[in-house]
């Protein structure tokens, strides 16, 4: 069978990328077929044919012009056309816009004049009074003292303290001396009091007040330190009952420089449960009435951070001594059968004045809320106590308080977030908690207009924004001051030195960042620079800032530069970037060697420094160690002559340090001092080598590298080759470059050393990495120019690393073989090099394959390498049958292809290498071995090759009964076959039917297997076997035949 | 069960264009056996070899589809689907189609740029399987070299399907020299395929390789190690099927034809519902005839003829099993079939002149729980002295191979205690009834001897369910018959305890529903098995209904 003609058709659409091939085959002169092979693209074809017998060439070119317009009909193309399909998405920005009166006066006053409404009403009138701060609303104040009524009072005193006058002064302490008055009155009434009464009177009170203490803290109070007094507080408190803790209150009411600090330690740390509570509300009250920013923060922070004791919501609350109190305030009465209100026992609880419980879930919430509604009110009076107590806020807060998980970091904080946030366009007050806006999410980036609450009031107050920025250690609040202050250019201009560089060295980098860009550039004098300015650009944050002092100081370098002091605070600079920028600036800089003796001594002193006594390093201590390396990198840089005449002493005391790194430091300057190597003391050596930290053994090796060569290469390789595979890796990278040095200069050492390296390649590996190691140093170290060692070792020695379980071994042999290629190509056979082929190792099959192009000649002679060369086309690996196909497709002529070569490549069990098989053939196909294949191939199982012979049955079987005899058993085989193989089937049976013919002998045969095979159930099968053996009964009636033919007997009605 | 292996060396094959040398190799540390021939005939060899090594993977359980992809994308659907539906008016349907556009644009995007890490990984896994390939197969095949033959035998991964090749020494042209004896060798895809290459243009010589028993274990490293921990259920049913062989048996022959026609069936139909068994109707000098469940579709075997003595319907399951002896239907004589009866196993001896291939076949392909109730397969068939069984074996091992009548002449010994003695070692693994030639022969299955105490019962409570049927103290109360799904009601009398098993049995015979009263059946109702009532009640009923 001859290939006539081929047509590839493609399909492709969506994920369909198809295949149909369309081949016109000569069978004999006169007869052709057409075949087909179609599929997915690149898999295995399936087969198919549309001639089941041999057809005239003119009728099978019918068929085939047929089929191919019929593919092309349904989409397929003779030339493949890419197409690409592109996709574009848009997404729109998305912006949320924001939006927000004297006669309130004259009502309140109106309201205060005429006391009839109700009593909830003037008592609010009273305290807006206070809070408007309205003056003319004393008088009237004044008159609605004394009613009897506590609160009213209360609000009174408090409101007088904020509008009264002198005048007021007198009511307000016969409300403070009169017994009956209540203590929350009394309280408030003396705060008034301070806020009314000039100093004199006000020390007066509070020496009063001072009278009041217990006689032990009385003393304290007024002469011991306060850690003193602090203590005899605490003793005070713990060891008393409940009653004792008003002294808090009366401590507040004093607030001298000797109470205050214990009392402040005491709301930082006091729990929010009784005793402690009830006075730490009273005193939150207090520094809000007068405005102590410092006070009323920490509480208000507290408040924030703290979470109640009980919640007001659950039905019982649960007491520490394991009690329950049970919140519901109705009872059963089993007299009256009914429920009945009671007073609660929570209630009742709280209303004792030892009450063992307190802040509830409600009272944190009212505090809380509290809080802003108080700055809130001051924010809207324009009220410069707004800021001072913002800022006290403000500062409470710290990274630290971030919060994982929420909405955002910050987002459980009330007075905080409406403080900074009111107006942001990002974040929202709902209901009590605080949420992101929109699709703004916590990582988009912030927006640039300005968030906080009374906008104006903060600009006119830039020196509190300052405050912040140096004080505060949280972020947002940076944000949000740097933003404000950019508003205030004005006053930017007025910062002196000390505080730009202050906010230099702040943590964060906006407020760096805006301390370059908006007060350094701008008032930066280039003619006078300022050594402490540049040293904190230097070491800012802000990396365009540093960038710029690196400028500034490479253009005064001159200047700058006398100082040795400016030089070494840059060189040990914290900020790691300074660190290495300086080494440019210093190396173009030419240092009197004296300078740079002053300088390497100054930093190496600083250097040898305990760290516990060294101010050097306490800025950042976690970098010590990386600081520590730049340090000595920028010596070895800059002042490497200098340290080439180090003094032995000072070197010992660096090898001595305890640190790793200044261990290394020494062990660096002497690698590169001028007295030699072999001068050097032995012991130094060994005990850098026998050092517990690789990075300093690391050292000792180079040391020892620097050894004479003769004694290296001599007496000291077994050491070299010990470091080479020893379990470090640090110390088998050091001894590299030693290696390679040697092997460059000494040729035999290198031979040497890679025979002891494959030696060790051959057993297994003891650590992990050596054998990738040494494969790394005699591939790529060693054969730079040195490929000699690769031909000094011997076929065997590369075949064993091949056959050896470690990868990088095998890694090797391959390079070996590789390497060697032209020497070895006549030593191996055809067998071998297909063995090689199938190895794992990509570079070992790439070896085989070079060794198989370079030997092809010799190849294409020898049949019988050829014959095992088949086996390449069965190959496990991809590369090596991609290799194999184009090795028969292309490189071969038909005289090269013997029947035997064919025959084995279509023996093949891999499908794609037998219709590699079947291609050359037809394409290769010489009449004279027809008879050969056809015989050959009827022995193959598969069915597409069962197929492929029966193409050759007209030919080379027809008339002849030996021959079907022969082949009697790939017939039955065939017919065998279960739902399978119908067009092989059909031409069999149609082949056998002429044959059946010919001659009685050819009939006997065809009798036998119809026999057999007439007992299936296909039916087209059964049909057909009765039918030849019909034919055979009427051309040889002799026959025995398991049928019995029967006359048909027409009937006609 | 653990069994080691060291080889020496892989098998290997060397092919030279016209001539192929297989060296098997055996395990070492069996004793020496070994086999040095040329393939006579070449085809039919091939042919019967690669039947065995379809055994070998043959592993038909039952894989669940994985469904979870489908499932995740359903509840997806779903979702999508319901929010159509919710979304009343036009415009959020509008929005919605408009977002899943997106959606699917983007991933498709995702798909597109995850498609060269996925396929990497499908060709690194791919490759995985092709290079561990051999580590598929559970048990290397046992070649076993008697002095008229040589067989090869192996057990499927389902631990269903035995297979057996017996090769008489006329398919070889020159046998070398030869060491009787059994041995495992190293086995290997690689060997299958070497196997398609076989032809009779080329000379195929095939040795189980002697040199391996010669060489001193000086390098270790030319060992290959091999342990497989097979399964005890594996073992079992490898035993179940071998002692069945020994079994009185219904036997009849089939034409190759038949076989390639019941075949046939199988491959043009696919069953999805019960019941999946194939009827032989055997009346006795009729044509055998095969029904095929659900269908009904009935395969006539005019040219064979059953020459029993009385008429009986047998099924039996797991019929796709029988796919394996397609290959063989070319190069086979006729094919002898032996039914032990309704969901007891079944053997195939395909006659191939000098060859013979056995398929045995357990009752059904899943070995597990549901049809449990074979194991007095295991059961000891006589009382025999262990000095008397020792006696037959060593004279058995003179011969290698015997009937056992002339054996028993031989030891003058009554028929009933050599064959109670040979099928205990049967049933322990160590002697095997070659059906071709109605011959025992031994056949050590592994170097060391089998726990039979421990394999003789999966577990407990199938050992306690024998007990209670030796003790006759099952009943079987009621049994009623519905849409051929039946319910059987029983009670054990245990220790003074009754306890009412309750069993539902569905058309294919397995246990679809069962309850006891007992506590075992309260504590694990049926998630570790059933409990020893309702097994024994299921024996016993198949005792009565025998």
């Amino acid at each position: 069978m001859k290939l006539i003609k081929r047509t590839t058709l493609y399909f492709q659409e969506g994920t369909s990328d198809k295949v149909y091939e369309v081949d016109l085959c000569q069978v004999d002169e006169t007869n052709y077929v057409v075949n087909f092979r179609y599929g997915r693209r690149g898999a295995n074809l399936k087969e198919g044919t549309k001639t089941t017998t041999a057809i005239p060439l003119a009728k099978a070119q019918q068929v085939f012009d047929k089929l191919i317009t019929e593919k092309t009909d349904k989409g397929y193309y003779d030339i493949n056309i890419g197409q690409a399909v592109g996709q574009a998405s848009q997404s729109t920005p998305m912006s949320t816009v924001n939006s927000t009166s004297d006669p309130r006066k004259q009502a309140i006053l109106i309201r205060l004049k005429n006391k009839k409404p109700s009593a909830g009403q003037l008592e609010r009138a009273i305290w807006r009074a206070g809070e408007l701060k309205i003056t003319e609303a004393e008088p009237l104040l004044i008159k609605l003292i004394g009613t009897e009524e506590a609160l009213r009072d209360y609000c009174i005193a408090w409101s007088l303290g904020w509008c009264g006058s002198q005048k007021s002064i007198p009511y307000l302490q016969q409300l403070y001396q009169n017994p009956k008055t209540p203590d929350f009155v009394n309280r408030i009434a003396f705060d008034a009091l301070l806020k009314l009464l000039d100093d004199q009177g006000k020390a007066a009170l509070k020496s009063e007040k001072l009278a009041s203490l217990p006689p032990d803290l009385k003393s304290l109070a007024t002469k011991a330190s306060p850690q003193v007094f602090a203590a005899s507080l605490n003793d005070y408190l713990e060891n008393g009952n409940y009653k004792n803790f008003a002294v808090l209150d009366t401590i507040y009411q004093i607030d001298n420089e000797i109470v205050r600090p214990a009392l402040i330690n005491i709301l930082r740390t006091a729990p929010f449960k009784p005793s402690y509570f009830q006075r730490l509300r009273h005193i939150f009250k207090m520094a809000e009435y007068r405005h102590d920013a410092e006070v009323y923060a920490l509480i208000a922070y507290r408040f924030e951070k703290q979470r109640e004791m009980f919640n007001s919501e659950s039905c019982h609350v649960k007491l520490s001594d394991g009690q329950y109190l049970s919140s519901s305030n109705r009872k059963y009465n089993y007299r009256t059968y009914k429920y009945e209100p009671v007073v609660s026992e929570v209630q009742e609880e709280l209303q004792k004045p030892e009450s063992r419980i307190a802040y509830s879930s409600k009272t944190r919430e009212y505090l809380r809320f509290r809080v802003w509604r108080t700055l809130e009110e001051l924010g809207k009076q324009e009220d410069a106590a707004y800021i001072k107590m913002a800022v006290g806020i403000l500062l409470e807060y710290s990274d630290n308080d971030a919060i994982q998980n929420a909405w955002f970091p910050y987002s459980l904080y009330q007075t905080f977030n409406h403080i900074i946030y009111e107006n942001s366009s990002r974040y929202a007050c709902y209901r009590g908690g605080w949420f992101c806006k929109g699709n703004y999410r916590q990582d988009n980036p912030e927006p640039q207009e300005r968030e906080e609450a009374f906008p104006k009031l903060w600009e006119q107050h830039p020196e509190a924004l300052i405050h912040l920025l140096c004080q505060s250690k949280c972020l947002p609040v940076n944000h949000f001051a740097v933003k404000v202050l950019k508003a205030c250019a004005n006053y930017l201009t007025s910062l002196d030195i000390p505080t730009i560089i202050k906010l230099l060295d702040n943590p964060y980098e906006v407020t760096t960042k805006f301390a370059f860009e908006e007060i350094c550039l701008k008032n930066y004098n280039p003619a006078s620079p300022n050594k402490e300015l540049l040293l904190a650009l230097v070491n800012c944050l802000y990396k365009p800032g540093r960038t710029q002092a690196y400028q500034w100081i490479q253009e005064k370098r001159d200047i700058l530069f006398s100082d040795t002091d400016f030089i070494i605070s840059l060189i040990i600079s914290p900020q790691s970037e300074t660190r290495i920028s300086i080494r440019p600036i210093l190396n173009s800089t030419i240092f009197s060697d004296d300078a740079a003796k002053i300088i390497v001594g100054k930093i190496i002193s600083n250097l040898l420094i305990p760290e516990n006594q060294g101010k050097t390093f306490e800025i950042i201590p976690e970098n010590i160690g990386q600081r520590i390396k730049d340090i000595g990198e920028t010596l070895f840089i800059s002042f490497a002559p200098q340290l080439r005449s180090l003094g032995f002493q000072v070197i010992n005391d660096l090898l001595q340090n305890t640190r790793i790194e200044i261990q290394e430091i020494g062990a660096r300057i002497l690698l590169n001092h001028e007295t030699k190597t072999e001068n050097l003391p032995p012991q130094v050596i060994q005990s850098l080598l026998a050092s517990p930290h690789d990075s300093v053994r690391v050292i000792g090796i180079r040391l020892f590298g620097q050894l004479p060569d003769a004694k290296l290469v001599g007496e000291d390789r077994v050491i070299i080759i010990a470091m080479a595979i020893n379990v470090v890796a640090d110390i088998r990278e050091a001894i590299e470059p030693i290696i390679i040095r040697l092997a460059t200069k000494y040729p035999d050492f290198a031979n040497q050393i890679a025979r002891d390296f494959i030696e060790v390649l051959l057993v297994p590996e003891k650590h992990e990495g050596v054998h990738s190691f040494l494969v790394k140093l005699l591939n790529q170290g060693l054969s730079e120019n040195l490929q000699i060692w690769k031909h000094s070792i011997s076929k065997e020695t590369a075949l064993r690393l091949i056959n050896v379980k470690s990868n990088p071994a095998q890694e090797l042999g391959g390079a070996v073989l590789i390497a060697n290629i032209s020497q070895w190509q006549s030593e191996f056979t055809a067998n071998e090099i297909v063995k090689l082929s199938n190895s794992q190792m990509f570079i070992v099959r790439e070896g085989a394959r070079q060794l198989l192009t370079a030997k092809l000649d010799s190849f294409r002679e020898n049949t019988n390498e050829m014959l095992a060369g088949v086996r390449l086309l069965e190959s496990k690996w991809e590369d090596t049958r991609e290799f194999a196909f184009q090795l028969f497709t292309k490189e071969f002529t038909p005289e090269e292809f013997t029947p035997q070569i064919l025959i084995s490549i279509c023996d093949s069990v891999r499908e794609e290498a037998r219709s590699l098989g079947r291609d050359l053939l037809i394409r290769n196909f010489q009449a004279q071995d027809g008879q050969e294949y056809l015989l050959k191939f009827s022995e193959h199982p598969s069915v597409d090759m069962q197929l492929f012979t029966t193409n050759y049955l007209e030919k080379y079987a027809s008339g002849n009964p030996a021959r079907l005899q022969e082949l009697k058993p790939f017939f039955v085989t065939c017919l065998s076959r279960v739902n399978k193989a119908g067009i092989a089937k059909k031409r069999i049976f149609a082949f056998l039917e002429s044959e059946a013919q010919k001659y009685e002998e050819s009939a006997k045969i065809v009798a036998e297997i119809m026999a057999r095979q007439s007992l299936t159930m296909a039916i087209s099968d059964k049909a057909s076997a009765i039918k030849i053996m019909l034919h055979i009964h009427q051309r040889f009636p002799n026959l025995v035949l398991p049928m019995d033919v029967k006359e048909v007997v027409k009937v006609r009605t | 069960m653990e069994f080691s292996y060291s080889y020496k060396g892989s098998t290997a094959v060397n092919s030279k264009g016209s001539n192929t040398q297989m060296s098997f190799s055996p395990d070492t540390k069996r004793q020496p056996t070994y086999f040095i021939g040329e393939l006579g005939q070449n085809v039919a060899f091939r042919e019967a070899i690669s039947a065995l090594h379809d055994v070998v993977v043959s592993d038909l359980r039952f894989q669940p589809k994985d469904k979870t992809a489908y499932k995740q994308w359903r509840a997806q659907q779903d979702e999508i689907n319901w929010s159509l539906v919710l979304g009343q008016r036009q415009e959020v349907a509008e929005k919605i189609r408009h977002l899943q556009a997106e959606i699917s644009g983007l991933q498709n995007l995702n798909n597109q740029r995850f498609a060269p890490y996925n396929q990497a990984k499908r060709k690194f896994f791919d490759h995985l399987y092709k290079v561990e390939y051999d580590a598929w197969f559970v048990f290397d095949p046992v070649i076993t070299v008697n002095p008229d033959e040589i067989f090869f035998e192996c057990f499927s991964q389902d631990e269903s399907s035995y297979g057996r090749l017996g090769a008489s020494y006329e398919v070889f042209k020159n046998i070398n020299e030869f060491a009787c004896g059994t041995t495992n060798v190293d086995y290997s895809a690689d060997l299958y395929d070497e196997f398609q290459k076989v032809r009779s243009y080329k000379t195929t010589l095939l040795q189980v390789d002697p040199s391996g028993f010669e060489v001193q274990t000086t390098n270790e490293e030319a060992y290959k190690e091999v342990k497989i921990d097979l399964p005890d259920s594996w073992v079992r049913g490898f035993l179940q099927v071998s002692s069945a062989m020994s079994l009185p048996a219904t036997r009849l022959d089939l034409h190759p034809m038949d076989i390639h026609n019941l075949c046939f069936i199988l491959r043009r139909h696919k069953e999805t519902t019960g019941p999946r068994s194939m009827r032989y109707q055997l009346t006795p000098g009729q044509p055998v005839k095969v029904v095929f469940e659900p269908w009904g579709i009935e395969v006539n075997c005019p040219r064979s003829l059953y020459m029993g003595n009385c008429e009986q319907t047998i099924r039996v399951w797991g019929r796709r099993r029988l796919l394996t002896l397609e290959r063989l239907i070319p190069i086979a004589k006729k094919f002898t079939v032996h039914l032990l009866g309704t969901g007891m196993p079944s053997f195939y001896v395909a006659d191939l002149g000098d060859m013979s291939f056995t398929l045995g076949l357990s009752g059904w392909t899943a070995n597990d729980w549901s049809q449990s109730g074979n194991f007095d397969l295991m059961a000891p068939r006589a009382d025999v002295d262990e000095w008397t069984q020792k006696q037959i074996f060593e004279a058995l091992r003179e011969n290698w191979f015997e009937t056992p009548d002339s054996l028993a002449q031989r030891l003058n010994l009554s028929q009933t205690v050599v064959l109670g003695a040979l099928s205990a070692y049967t049933q322990a693994g160590r002697i095997i009834y070659d059906l071709n030639k109605q011959v025992y022969r031994i056949r050590e299955l592994s170097r060391e001897p089998l726990p039979m105490e421990r394999l003789r019962f999966a577990n407990e409570r199938e050992e306690n369910a024998t007990r209670f049927l030796n003790q006759n103290i099952v009943a079987v109360t009621s049994v009623n018959e519905k849409d051929g799904v039946m319910t059987l009601q029983g009670r054990v009398t245990d220790k003074n305890k009754i306890y009412t098993p309750n069993l539902t049995i569905d058309k294919d015979e397995r246990m679809i529903e069962a309850t006891c009263t007992c506590n075992w059946y309260q504590q694990n109702k049926l998630y570790k098995g059933p409990c020893e009532h309702i097994l024994a009640l299921r024996m016993q009923h198949a005792r009565e209904s025998r």
